[in-house]
This record gives structure tokens, sequence and C-alpha cells, in this order.
């Protein structure tokens, strides 16, 4: 795709939603750190496979420029000036505008009769201050990649809403409050499945499906695929490659007609 | 997005000024210029397991009511969608001001009792970062089981995820977590010491700007003709 992606060397977790609910300097702190190692390596753009990631990489960058008491205090306990010039970007944004032509031209094996919904949840474009990317509430990115890849893409109205995300563990019964209709409206739009491009939104979709179908008191044997599957899929990679077979949810459909 | 935030704006009489001035601090933003059109609670995915309305709990802060602002379960609640923020009329950054609420909350010793499985989790998860530099699945999880005491939640899908190739068995260790270490260190929340009930116990961390500010604006006083007062609890 005439790009070269590099994992950030000895790159450290960002804190996620426990670091920015209960302690905001250690989420500026433990961001920047990444952000500083990328400039040391050399990199101007850092893209994460996680838009909280991403999210809170641009959060912090956002708030060092904004405060110089801070900025001073995370220079000095991460132990580096550096990494404020680092753009932050989630996957999907770096797929729709580096790569889009490229996916299209190396379609090998058209996704032809599969029917995806494609779900968004909350931080891909949200706040859209930060993520400055798409639409916060009407995107149509992921919608336009699934149909270079051949696939349809279905018309289910819970595109952004959000599915409990960190809650997982803590909270289970909201995520799957929230999960349901999700699932649910994918379903009825006749989807084979649902498309991903966040981690927490992929595990607690798929994770939690079968507390939902007890829940709902039916089958919905939905899989949940992460968009950079389904391109590797129409690429013709291995199935097993792409971790197709790692999933909750059976993702033997997921497949080109 | 940086509007200055006024000192106290007048409207937290009989309300806690250091407390509305503290969160301005924050957040960066004046919390009066909410003007209490509900648009995020309409949106609020987590609505509907909260105690006080998104919007109230801005009125609270703007009405100074700092106890129940740190007591109630919403700010814990609150899943960070980010879609409050997003659809504000007034850019006031609602999913912020519920971070700042959490923190505030911790500091003070008020957090909702509800609210104890979260904090676990977070100080599970936190804990695990420190230690190496990025989360150890099993480990977190096994901490917040001890902390939380809830054992079997999970066991299955825990076994499943086992058979999937999705769990480790050996934390990835980051080299440089001396580096992330100090990263802890020196963002420990400064000790604040317990003031009496009523009173912002982190007032002394006020920064002279919060009190040479201009006075509110035009607009941001109509905030005060609003009639939504939030009942307690």
């Amino acid at each position: 795709m005439g790009m070269e992606l590099l994992e950030l060397d000895d790159w450290s977790c960002c804190g996620a939603s426990a670091a920015h609910c209960t302690n905001r300097k250690l989420a500026v702190c433990l961001s920047l750190r990444n952000m500083a190692l990328a400039e040391e390596q050399g990199f101007d753009t850092l893209m994460a496979p996680c838009p909280l990631c991403s999210g809170q990489l641009a959060a912090a960058a956002e708030a060092l420029a904004g405060d110089p008491g801070l900025k001073a205090q995370a220079e000095a306990a991460v132990g580096s000036p550096r990494g404020q010039g680092v753009r932050a970007v989630n996957y999907l944004q770096y797929i729709r505008e580096h790569c889009f032509d490229a996916v299209r031209d190396m379609v090998r094996r058209p996704l032809a009769g599969l029917k995806v919904a494609c779900y968004y949840g909350c931080l891909l474009t949200r706040p859209p201050r930060l993520v400055k990317f798409d639409d916060a509430d009407q995107p149509t990115s992921m919608e336009e990649i699934v149909r270079v890849l051949g696939a349809e893409p279905a018309d289910f109205p819970h595109r952004t809403e959000c599915c409990g995300s960190g809650f997982t563990q803590s909270n289970s019964k909201a995520v799957v409050r929230l999960c349901r209709p999700i699932i649910e409206s994918a379903k009825a739009a006749g989807a084979h499945a649902i498309c991903v491009a966040c981690p927490m939104c992929q595990m607690n979709l798929d994770m939690r499906q079968r507390d939902v179908e007890r829940e709902a008191g039916t089958k919905l044997d939905l899989p949940v695929v992460y968009l950079s599957q389904l391109i590797g899929l129409a690429l013709g990679i291995d199935r097993k490659e792409l971790g197709l077979t790692r999933h909750f949810v059976s993702t033997v459909r997921v497949k080109g007609a | 997005m940086a509007i200055k935030a006024p000192p106290s704006s007048g409207r937290a009489v009989g309300g806690d000024a250091a407390f509305v001035a503290e969160v301005q601090r924050r957040l960066g933003q004046a919390a009066n210029i909410c003007y209490q059109c509900g648009k995020c609670t309409a949106g609020c995915p987590m609505a509907c397991e909260m105690d006080v309305m998104p919007h109230r709990v801005v009125r609270l802060v703007q009405l100074g009511r700092r106890d129940e602002a740190l007591r109630c379960a919403t700010i814990w609640l609150c899943a960070s969608c980010e879609t409050c923020s997003s659809r504000c009329p007034k850019d006031f950054d609602i999913a912020r001001l519920m971070d700042v609420l959490r923190e505030m909350s911790i500091e003070a010793g008020l957090a909702h009792r509800s609210a104890s499985d979260i904090i676990r989790f977070h100080r599970s998860f936190l804990n695990s970062v420190r230690r190496h530099g990025r989360t150890f699945e099993p480990e977190m999880v096994l901490e917040y089981k001890l902390r939380s005491r809830h054992f079997l939640q999970d066991t299955l899908n825990a076994v499943r995820m086992a058979f999937l190739g999705k769990l480790r068995l050996l934390p990835r260790n980051v080299h440089g977590r001396k580096g992330v270490k100090r990263i802890f260190r020196a963002s420990r929340p400064e000790a604040q010491p317990r003031t009496a009930r009523g009173t912002c116990s982190s007032a002394t961390a006020i920064t002279p700007s919060a009190t040479t500010q201009a006075a509110p604006s035009a607009a941001a006083r109509t905030n005060t003709t609003s009639p939504s007062v939030p009942s307690p609890g």
C-alpha cells in the first residue's frame, strides 16, 4: 500500500479510562511518554489500533499545548521535552485518508454477497474537536471502505451508540443492556457481520453476545470482525493469519460469495 | 474551548464558591456557559441508570453544591462516550467535567458506594500498568476479583479466551518500566488536607488567575434565569 507500518519500540499503555477517569496528570504523562518515544524514533504520526489510545494521545497534546504548568510537570515526569508534534490517528482514519485507493487496487477476492453492519461506537469520531475526521453522528468512512471491498453496508440506526466500553468487567450489566440494541438492529437490517475498528467494541459485542442472547431469548449469532480483517480477507490473506479463528462468535460465514 | 473561568459568578450563593472555582480551574471552562438545555441528558446512553441527570450535575456545579456533585453515582456511571460533549450547543465539555468530578470525588473520599467495583477495576488496571508498563490481563483480572470478591464472574469466558488463544500467560514488560514508575510517582495526587464539610478541600490549589478574571459575560448571566434546580438524590 506504499507505506510501512512499524511498531513503536517500547510503547507503554496510555492508562485508558482508568487513568483519565481518576488522575488526569497520569493520563497526560502516560500518553506523552509514547509521543516522546515516537519523536525520538523519528515518527511524525502514531496510528493506534484503539480509538481511546489515539484519543488520549490527542487529548494529551491538546492539554499540554494549553497549559504551560502541566507541560513543565509532564516533561519532568516523562524525562523528555519531545513528542508534542506527533499526530495521533485511529486506524479507520488512517486507512480512509491514506490507503483508500491502494486498498481498492489490491482487492483480489471481493466480498460479494456479504452484508456488513459498520459499527463506529463512540471514539472513532468523537469528540470531533479532537478526532477531526468524518462526521460525529453520521459517519460514512467505514461504509466507503467496506463498499470498495465488494461487500454491502447494512443500514442500521445504532452505528454510533456506545457499547459500554471499559465497563466490560466492572459494570457488565450495562454493557449487555447497551450491546443488545446494537446487535439486534444490525441483525434486523440483514447484516451477516458487524464490522468494528475498536478493540473494546469488538470484545463487548463478541464476548457479551452470549449474555445478550440469554437476555433477548433468541439466538443472534452475529460475528463481530475488525475492519482490518475484512480488508485482509478481500486481499486474499489466510483466515487463520487474520485471527478469524479466535472469535467467540464463529466467523466461518464471513466471506465473499 | 479555552474559555476563562469566572471566579464564582455570584451563583454559588449559599454554595461552595471555592469548589466551583476549583472545578473550573481543572476543567478550563466556566460552568456557567451551560444553559441547561438538557441535550447531554437526552443523548446519554447511561442516563437511565443515573441518579442525577447529566445536565443536573452541571447545575450542581454551577450552584456550588459540592457534596451532592461529588457523591452522586452519575459521575461513575458515565461511560466517557463523549456523546454529550460532541453535541453540546455551548461546547461545554461535560465528559471532561465527569473526569474532573470523579478525580475530586476520590480525593475527597466521597465516591458513591455503587462505584466501588468501578474504582476497584480502575485501580487493578493502573496497578498492572505501573508494574509492567502495559496491562497484563490475567493478573489485572485476578487483582480485580480479589478486590471486588466477584470470584465467579466471567470464569467461563476466561476459559473460552484461553482456548481461543486470546490470553497471554506471561507479561510483556516494557523495558522503560522505571520511567513508567517515575510517571506514576510524579502523578500522585497532592495530599489534600481534609477540611470542614462543605468547603473545597483543594481550595488552596486555586491558581491566582482564577481570582483575577473578568466578570461573567451577559450570555453567561442568562443562566441564572434557569428554573432547573436539581432535586437531591
